[in-house]
């Protein structure tokens, strides 16, 4: 089996097999972080649509394109409560073996979830 | 007749119970006077006196801070009293959005208004009047006759379970770009301010999440590219809210009683974070920093508490007279 190596990290070589396009598939207008909070948050993104596909690519070994391009932005709570917690729950490693991102509009914004993947806000015990 | 009650005795007895019977009854009566003699002295149909509280000549919250601030304060105290109060404008010079906004949020809070009555009137000043026309303030309130016409389309949006939304973030994005930039492309800066300052009334207004309400108003400046912003909400302000106050007790142990103002920098660069609350909770006003300083924002204030807050040129200061809940106002434009 091929391997390849991702930051520290050396995983199987895995190729893309699903495209998120979060403006099309989701919203072009995430909100806040949790439900509770209001509409479009990064809890109701991960379990609605996210999570399933998540599995789905862990299970069947590719890696999902998460799309961010044509998105209104990326509220720090929307990226916490989505990517976030998933990274919380699941661990950074496994999360960045199945993810790639692009963002035609602005390339700060697969910085800004990467670094909440590798750096996840814990929720409240 | 019998016998018995023609006798003297009786008639005795029962004169001195009657006497007793209507003592009883006058001492129940006074009784109930003095507890609440207030209440039945006052002349039943005549209302409570109408106070008129005159607004500074500048009147704005962030040109004019410490008089505009006092204006509402006096209104409070008015309409704490029970008095009807009479909001004065009509001999003001200058006019900004920001003190429309919080004179409509004030008018609608019972907190402040205590269900007592409140008048208003116009600027006397043409331009002031229009602007004061084009704000929306009438939509928001109950007028004697028409309602003045106001054709420009703006948003002033009271939201009552205070929740993040996106959806009028998106339209208050659109509104200033379509004007401002004469396109609807996205500029994400402006959209993640809106739904973190959101996210902050949500969650910091008050001791309990959700608590207070907030505002948001748009105006596009008529004779120009510019468009103002301003959002905000009546409840505890930031520096009496709970990850500020635990902060500020750490700091005091460090370094003494320090001004709100000094701490600032701090809440920019997200060190302040709350012992107890999620961590998460510190991320908001730093991102509102980070994209204020996009030059497109050509101003950016932030007044909450005793503090005023200029996130362009990064002046804070602390102000004497100091408002209670929080109020972001900045401006877009096109160079």
């Amino acid at each position: 089996m091929e391997l390849c190596s991702i930051g520290k990290l050396t995983t199987n070589k895995m190729e893309i097999k699903d495209i998120l396009v979060i403006a099309k598939e989701f919203k072009d207008n995430p909100g806040a972080r949790d439900k509770k909070d209001g509409p479009n948050s990064g809890e109701e993104f991960l379990e609605d649509l996210f999570i399933g596909r998540f599995n789905k690519a862990i299970n069947e070994k590719y890696i999902i394109l998460v799309d961010l391009t044509g998105v209104w932005g990326y509220p720090s709570s929307f990226v916490s409560g989505s990517f976030g917690k998933l990274s919380m729950e699941r661990g950074a490693e496994l999360l960045l073996s199945h993810l790639k991102f692009k963002s035609d509009n602005n390339p700060l914004n697969i910085d800004k979830v990467i670094n909440e993947i590798k750096n996840p806000t814990p929720s409240k015990k | 007749m019998k016998r018995f009650y023609t006798k003297s005795e009786f008639k005795r007895f029962n004169a001195k119970r009657s006497k007793d019977a209507v003592k009883k009854k006058l001492n129940r009566k006074n009784k109930n006077q003095t507890q609440s003699s207030s209440f039945y002295n006052r002349p039943t149909n005549t209302p409570p006196p109408m106070v008129p509280i005159k607004a500074p000549d500048d009147f704005s919250l962030i040109n004019n801070t410490e008089l505009t601030i006092e204006y509402f304060n006096n209104a409070h105290y008015e309409l704490k009293k029970k008095n009807r109060i009479l909001f004065d404008i009509s001999h003001i010079k200058t006019l900004t959005t920001d003190a429309i906004a919080v004179q409509i949020a004030k008018i609608k809070d019972q907190r402040f208004h205590f269900n007592s009555g409140i008048l208003g009137n116009a600027p006397n000043d043409d331009n002031l009047k229009k602007l004061f026309l084009q704000s929306g303030f009438y939509e928001y309130v109950n007028t004697m006759g028409t309602k003045p016409v106001n054709n420009k389309k703006l948003l002033i949006h009271e939201i009552t379970n205070n929740r993040v939304e996106p959806d009028i973030a998106k339209s208050a994005c659109l509104l200033g770009l379509r004007h401002t930039f004469q396109n609807e492309e996205i500029f994400e800066p402006l959209y993640d301010i809106l739904i973190e300052v959101m996210q902050n009334t949500n969650n910091h207004a008050g001791e309990m999440p959700g608590v207070y309400d907030w505002w948001l108003h748009v105006y596009n400046h008529p004779d120009s590219f510019k468009t103002s912003y301003t959002f905000l909400d009546l409840g505890v302000g930031i520096f009496e809210s709970l990850p500020v106050k635990s902060f500020k007790r750490d700091f005091l142990e460090l370094f003494g009683l320090r001004p709100n103002h000094d701490l600032v920098p701090k809440l920019f660069a997200g060190d302040i974070k709350s012992r107890t609350a999620r961590p998460e909770r510190g991320k908001g006003i730093p991102q509102v920093f980070e994209c204020s300083q996009n030059s497109t924002f050509e101003t950016f204030i932030l007044i909450s508490n005793d503090v005023y807050a200029d996130l362009k040129t990064q002046n804070y200061k602390s102000i004497k007279t100091s408002f209670n809940g929080t109020l972001f106002y900045w401006e877009i434009n096109n160079k």
